[in-house]
């Protein structure tokens, strides 16, 4: 087996027992990106130099004997929506183009304190408005599995560079399912944690009532090594929750008791539900019944119906009043056009925004004006109350909550580029769980007869990371989805990929 | 960008047709309270790193165009 086939376990493994060193597992990985990247482009930036420098501190803190940290030597991907220290962040807009943090992330600091190697940033849609990674001002990502196809976002560039084995840990963000949608279109595990199980300090805010960072891996080990390291309370974010951070790695084995899982009846009556990812969902779930749980039926018809509509008011709202910052000023793009203030900063917005942050930026301050407040912003919230209603009602009967991740596998790029609410609906199910602060997994469940991964979705109540982890470590321990390894793509390169039948879209 | 917008707004009117008499709205995922800390010192950027990103300065401060009009 090789090095970039080795599971984030495997690597700690090896590196403990002085097999591999820091350095020889980064310059792996590295090989790999200078490898895939031509067609892949998962990254926006990747600093060979910086990381080897990493690597070789690590080496240098265990041979004097110091005790390493639990991601010693482990090269993670982080989406470029977190601020690195003298590293580029973009949050893949001509905006931020240039900027150059002066102060790392909470989540950086951890991970640096865990003696992980940074490898590079991620692409994203455009300030992570997006579920295609499409809306990137750079470049688009390539799916590992389907060159043709986009790997889902907004955190496609970390779901890719963890399918494609360019980095076996990634960190992403989910705001409406930008963790879940791509692990699930990229065949990886991908988790969002409870709101406020992770500090948000230093992540380019989106909507602050729905952001959260988490972990996106191949396999559910992994992802709990990874939360475990980013978890926790943080002074510096107050929304982040003083509350002790469990042995995720430590409690991967399923307590005794029979698991109660709920099945919403309205998730497997949308319309839009591709009819594979039906039946590989129903066929993950009998696994779980297999091995002694219990399916209940419960019922979000809010969710279901109203999730999308109420997300497109909260979001764009606070995305329009977080956005406000960007006026040119400070940092960031400033237009090369004299003028007096206010068109200065209106011709920098102008320039360096892209159309989906100026469609959401536009909604937003609409749903927030003076006359429509009322009937948008405020009845968003309304609903967005009953949402939450509805899930507290449902966990009542049981342990957690699944059904499909997305409605279909991963489409063609440029497909739903001019239809934002085609795209919009791509998020159906994993939207509710940001609007009402609970965790949700992703894992690989299947694949559709043209080859492209299928995911599984678990929700849990709040803090029952615990929970999701098991489930989903039970499940991969009999199947084998996730041992999958994507086609090298420069065997497609020349043939034409297999889209004779494509995933239906969702209109 | 107009006509899509509308789609948009006609997509989220759906809302309307709720009856939402009596609910309060959430704001928030998690119940928060304010959160206070002891007001000390602490150490903030130094100067340099602050303006390091800037797209115009002088000196040590941010260079803008004018607030005020001059003839006002």
């Amino acid at each position: 087996m090789t090095v970039y086939d080795l599971t984030a376990m495997q690597l700690r493994q090896a590196h403990a027992a002085g097999e591999l060193s820091a350095v020889a597992i980064t310059e792996a990985f590295l090989e790999r990106i200078r490898q895939q990247e031509p067609i892949i482009q998962a990254f926006l930036h990747v600093d060979e130099t910086e990381a080897i420098r990493q690597a070789e501190a690590v080496d240098a803190k265990r041979r004097s004997g110091q005790p390493v940290g639990l991601l010693a030597g482990i090269p993670v991907g982080i989406k470029d929506l977190l601020c690195v220290r003298g590293t580029p962040t973009t949050c893949a807009s001509r905006m931020l183009a240039s900027y150059h943090p002066p102060y790392d992330a909470t989540v950086i600091q951890r991970l640096r304190a865990a003696d992980a190697i940074l490898i590079g940033k991620t692409n994203l849609d455009e300030f992570a408005m997006g579920s295609s990674t499409e809306t990137s001002a750079f470049r688009p990502t390539r799916n590992p599995w389907n060159p043709e196809c986009n790997p889902g976002g907004s955190s496609g560039g970390s779901a890719a560079a963890v399918a494609a084995r360019e980095a076996p840990l990634a960190i992403g963000t989910d705001t409406g399912g930008s963790i879940r949608q791509p692990a699930s279109f990229c065949g990886i595990v991908g988790l969002k944690p409870t709101y406020g199980r992770v500090s948000r300090y230093g992540m380019v805010a989106f909507a602050s009532s729905l952001d959260q960072i988490g972990p996106m891996a191949r396999t559910v080990a992994d992802t709990a090594l990874l939360l475990e390291v980013i978890a926790g309370h943080d002074p510096r974010d107050s929304t982040s929750v003083p509350r002790p951070v469990p042995r995720y790695t430590e409690r991967l084995t399923m307590p005794p008791q029979p698991l109660r899982i709920g099945l919403p009846r309205e998730f497997f009556e949308l319309p839009g539900l591709d009819r594979e990812v039906e039946a590989a969902t129903r066929a993950a779930l009998q696994e779980f019944v297999a091995r002694g749980a219990t399916l209940v039926e419960v019922s979000l018809p809010h969710a279901a119906d109203y999730a999308v509509a109420v997300y497109y008011l909260v979001a764009t709202a606070e995305a329009s009043s977080n956005l406000a910052r960007y006026d040119g000023m400070h940092y960031g793009h400033r237009t090369a056009i004299a003028g007096d203030l206010a068109t200065t900063m209106s011709r920098s917005r102008a320039e360096a925004f892209g159309p989906e942050v100026k469609r959401r930026i536009m909604l937003g301050t609409y749903a927030l004006s003076s006359g429509y407040y009322d009937a948008y912003y405020l009845k968003a919230l309304k609903v967005r109350r009953l949402i939450a209603q509805e899930f507290a009602e449902a966990f009542s009967r049981c342990d957690l909550i699944a059904g499909p991740t997305s409605p279909t596998p991963a489409f063609p790029i440029g497909s739903k580029v001019n239809d934002p609410l085609a795209m919009y609906l791509s998020d159906i199910y994993t939207i509710s769980a940001n609007l009402v602060g609970i965790p949700g997994l992703s894992l690989p469940c299947g694949f559709s007869r043209c080859g492209l991964p299928i995911g599984l979705q678990l929700l849990a109540p709040h803090f029952a990371e615990e929970t999701l982890l098991q489930a989903g470590h039970l499940y991969e321990q009999v199947t084998d989805w996730h041992r999958r390894c994507p086609p090298d793509p420069k065997r497609m390169t020349g043939t034409s990929p297999n889209l004779d039948s494509p995933p239906s879209a969702l209109e | 960008m107009a006509e899509q917008l509308n789609r948009i707004l006609g997509f989220v009117d759906q809302l309307q047709a709720i009856d939402t008499t009596g609910i309060e709205p959430l704001a928030h995922p998690m119940p928060l309270d304010n959160v206070f800390r002891d007001d000390e010192p602490n150490d903030s950027l130094p100067v340099d790193a602050a303006l390091h990103n800037a797209p115009a300065r002088a000196g040590a401060y941010f260079a803008v165009p004018a607030v005020f009009e001059s003839e006002g």
